[in-house]
């Protein structure tokens, strides 16, 4: 058998595990190790100079955890780069009070930041200081999500970070929506705000604490509507009384139990009916939202003409 | 100058802070959030929310979401159009003749039940509705109370009550809650006058007129109990329908297993597949200048098997609300002759203009299916059909819940809604009194109340036995639909009938059906 094998055979060769077909004995001996997802590489035996430098570096700020070396090692953009690279990288997080080990799990998380200059690193870090007008709040941010720092400056946080304060009100709040969803930061402006009041106004979810407890934020208005909706229509959800004191709880499943779960517990436990019933909605909730989008087409065009 | 700029200061500080309205309450969703509160579906949906829980337990989610979606359609091809080329046209689009899935389905279950034991119960439903009506009757009047007296009740009361209300309706009550149940009260029976002359009062709380007493006693005569509750005039507590609906069974009821049903040789009906909800395009005109094909209800089909037309037979639709059941009847091409009633209404102009577009020659003598305008209860050919199928006006649940025009919970229809049950029993009275003896009735509903279900069916027995002495079987479905499960969810409702129960997949219903077939030589001798 050919070790090069195309994608297609081996899409077969799967397709025929699972039907439990008649397989050759010596192809199924091979086929996990040609497909192998172990962590064993085949670049861990390297010899070549830089990437044994940059671990001796590495090794040389106090990191001995051979997992985390194992990391790099595996990581070819981390191995392949420019030991100078490696220590201007981690000289800048030291300084910003990052722990060597935190340092290098920081770079692990982003490789970007190699290839990133430190004038570029620090201009960044420092618009989120000031934004945040936090130290300690930001690095934990940016530890936790070093993607952050490859933004284009103030002219990108500074927008996001005023419009989630003024959804949740407090700066804690914020890092913790930005470490839970990260991807708010490359959704746009609009998307955000849609969703914010959505919550907000049909689903009256009064307690905007609750939102960083949650993943909300980050999806899209229709993920939170399909949601929303299916709950509704199961009489799962009812819109809190405006009139009633907020420490009433309302009875509703919370923002977490209903966005933060996977589509098979959110049917059965939170909506209480089958999976089934909820992939079925998804459909019908999608050509419902096409028609009505085709139907506003339709008289914004004729309001034209 | 400056005295004016102060006083137009302080004037716009206390006008801005008298006018403050809040943020949400200006907004336009949420004033279309309050004005949607008040609106007849939101009613509907109330009432249901009210009621149903109780009786379908944790279906209810399941059935309400698919009563608040799209209805799943199906299509009949005319026969009279190409149809060889609009079953293609079908298949090619990925629907499924149900008559072909009807008959395997069919031919595999014949074969399991044969190699089963006999004894095993097959036809026993999951979905079955938990515990009878009564229980639910029990259950929905614990719930009233409970909305009633918020106060939890002590489990010993609600037991007692509950045993009560049993004993109230018939039930045979054990020796042992006799002697636990609450002590007679021995002025229960008294007039008011001769009971408060024996009645103990609490003379602390009595206030004498005095020099003291005279402020306190004469703001007493300031107080005018209320005579009228305000607020929710139009809400009707479901159990109070059950007053339609008895436990004890005044008429004999025979019941019998149906096992043989076959699907109609010429009707092809075709739906998608589980969950697939697409729909069918509009239908246009073939070579022979009618249209291909009807799209309807996948629902409407279970009746219209129900009745188990046979060659030459007299059929009559006694009430027809809508095309599809019609259609499907005259799609089979069985009946010698097929009387559809439109009731005095202006369906009648309508359904004229679309048969002629499905079929040839409709106004000659020679067709075989005749449309009358007459009122149901008027119709006077006792005893001359063979089968008879009967769809009531009803609640209509699906359109009450999606729609506020002509909806049964406005409150101007209080009254109508009310009525129904009665309305329902006189239609299907009639029907009992127009069919042959042997003949065959389908009592059809698209509701999911039992009072207008169950309960209809029971007190028309009733009324049929205790006027003429007419006794009827109940068929019971549950063997001969199950080769349906497939495209719809069919399950039993009740003592007499089958429910098709709304379920995202496959959604269809709330249809109701109930299979009475009158019985031979049976009056007047018991």
């Amino acid at each position: 058998m050919n070790p090069f094998m195309k994608t297609g055979s081996l899409r077969t060769m799967i397709r025929m595990f699972r039907h439990n077909l008649c397989f050759p004995a010596d192809t199924v001996n091979k086929v996990p190790i040609l497909y192998s997802t172990t962590n064993v590489s085949p670049r861990s035996n390297f010899n070549d100079t830089a990437n044994s430098l940059t671990l001796e570096l590495i090794k040389n700020y106090g990191v001995k955890n051979e997992r985390i070396l194992q990391k790099v090692v595996n990581i070819p953009i981390l191995s392949n780069s420019d030991p100078h690279e490696w220590k201007k990288v981690m000289e800048i997080l030291l300084y910003r009070g990052l722990s060597p080990v935190k340092s290098v799990l920081t770079v692990i998380k982003h490789p970007a930041l190699l290839k990133m200059s430190s004038l570029k690193i620090n201009r960044v870090w420092d618009d989120w200081v000031e934004c945040f007008q936090e130290t300690e709040l930001v690095k934990e941010l940016l530890e936790e999500c070093p993607m952050f720092l490859s933004v284009s400056g103030k002219i990108e946080i500074e927008p996001k970070y005023e419009q989630l304060k003024a959804i949740v009100k407090s700066k804690k709040a914020v890092a913790k929506i930005l470490m839970n969803c990260p991807q708010i930061m490359f959704q746009s402006l609009t998307e955000l705000q849609n969703v914010s009041d959505y919550l907000s106004e049909v689903m009256i979810a009064r307690n905007a604490a609750e939102y960083s407890k949650s993943t909300v934020l980050g999806c899209t208005l229709q993920e939170v509507m399909i949601r929303h909706v299916f709950l509704d229509k199961c009489g799962k959800y009812k819109p809190p009384n405006l009139k009633q004191s907020e420490s009433i709880p309302s009875g509703n499943a919370s923002l977490s139990e209903i966005y933060d779960t996977s589509e098979e517990e959110f049917a059965t436990k939170t909506a209480g009916v089958t999976l089934e019933e909820y992939v079925v909605f998804q459909s019908l909730f999608a050509d419902e939202l096409e028609d009505k989008r085709i139907i506003s087409e339709e008289e914004t065009d004729s309001d034209e003409d | 100058m400056l005295r004016q700029t102060v006083l137009s200061h302080s004037f716009k500080t206390t006008s801005q802070s008298l006018l403050f309205i809040p943020k949400r309450w200006n907004n336009k969703k949420y004033k279309e959030m309050q004005l949607e509160k008040l609106s007849n579906r939101v009613k509907a949906l109330t009432q249901f929310d009210d009621f149903y829980p109780s009786l379908f337990q944790d279906q209810w989610p399941s059935i309400r979401v698919a009563l608040l979606c799209a209805e799943k359609k199906g299509v009949v091809i005319n026969n009279f159009s190409d149809k060889e080329r609009i079953r293609k046209q079908l298949q090619n689009m990925g629907a499924y003749n149900i008559r072909k899935i009807y008959e395997d389905q069919s031919k595999a279950l014949k074969i399991k039940i044969d190699s089963s034991d006999p004894s095993s119960t097959s036809s026993k439903n999951i979905y079955q509705i938990e515990g009878g009506i009564g229980e639910t009757f029990i259950r929905q009047q614990q719930n009233d109370m409970a909305d009633i007296y918020p106060e939890p009740l002590d489990s010993e009361v609600v037991e007692k009550i509950s045993q009560n209300l049993v004993a109230k309706h018939g039930e045979k009550v054990s020796d042992e809650s006799d002697d636990e149940s609450l002590p007679d009260d021995p002025t229960k029976d008294q007039p008011l006058s001769e009971s408060l002359k024996n009645a103990d009062y609490d003379s602390s709380r009595l206030i004498f007129p005095g020099p003291t007493g005279i402020a306190l006693s004469a703001s007493l005569y300031d107080y005018v109990p209320a005579t009228k509750l305000k607020g929710m005039d139009d809400f009707i507590p479901e159990s109070s329908h059950y007053k339609y609906y008895k436990d004890v069974v005044e008429a004999p009821i025979d019941f019998e297993l149906d096992t043989e049903l076959s699907f109609p040789q010429h009707l092809d009906v075709y739906a998608y597949e589980r969950g697939n909800c697409d729909t069918f395009n509009y239908s246009t005109r073939g070579t022979t200048e009618v249209y291909d094909y009807h799209i309807l209800k996948l629902g409407t089909l279970a009746p219209v098997l129900a009745l188990g037309l046979k060659e030459g037979e007299t059929v009559l639709d006694l009430t027809a609300s809508s095309l599809d059941i019609p259609m499907l009847i005259c799609q089979t091409l069985i009946p010698g002759l097929f009387v559809i009633n439109c009731g005095k209404t202006r369906r009648f102009g309508y359904f004229l203009k679309y048969f002629d577009s499905f079929f040839y020659e409709t106004s000659s003598d020679t067709c075989n299916f005749v449309l009358t305008d007459d009122h149901p209860l008027a119709i006077e050919d006792a005893g001359l059909y063979d089968k008879v199928i009967v769809t009531v006006p009803s609640t209509f649940d699906r359109e009450a819940v999606n729609k506020n025009e002509g909806n049964m919970f406005s409150p101007s229809l209080i009254q109508e809604r009310l009525r129904l049950p009665e309305l329902q029993t006189a239609f299907l009275s009639k029907a009992m009194d127009l069919v042959k003896e042997g003949g065959t009735v389908v009592y059809c509903t698209e509701t999911l109340s039992p009072i207008q279900n169950d309960a209809v069916v029971q007190r028309a027995l009733e009324k049929q036995w205790t006027e003429s002495k007419t006794k009827f079987t109940i068929k019971d479905l549950s063997r001969t639909m199950e080769p349906l499960q497939p495209m719809l969810k069919i399950v039993p409702s009740g003592k007499y009938g089958q429910l098709v129960t709304p379920f995202l997949p496959n959604n269809c219903g709330p249809l109701y059906f109930s299979k009475i077939v009158k019985n031979r030589n049976q009056t007047g001798e018991e």
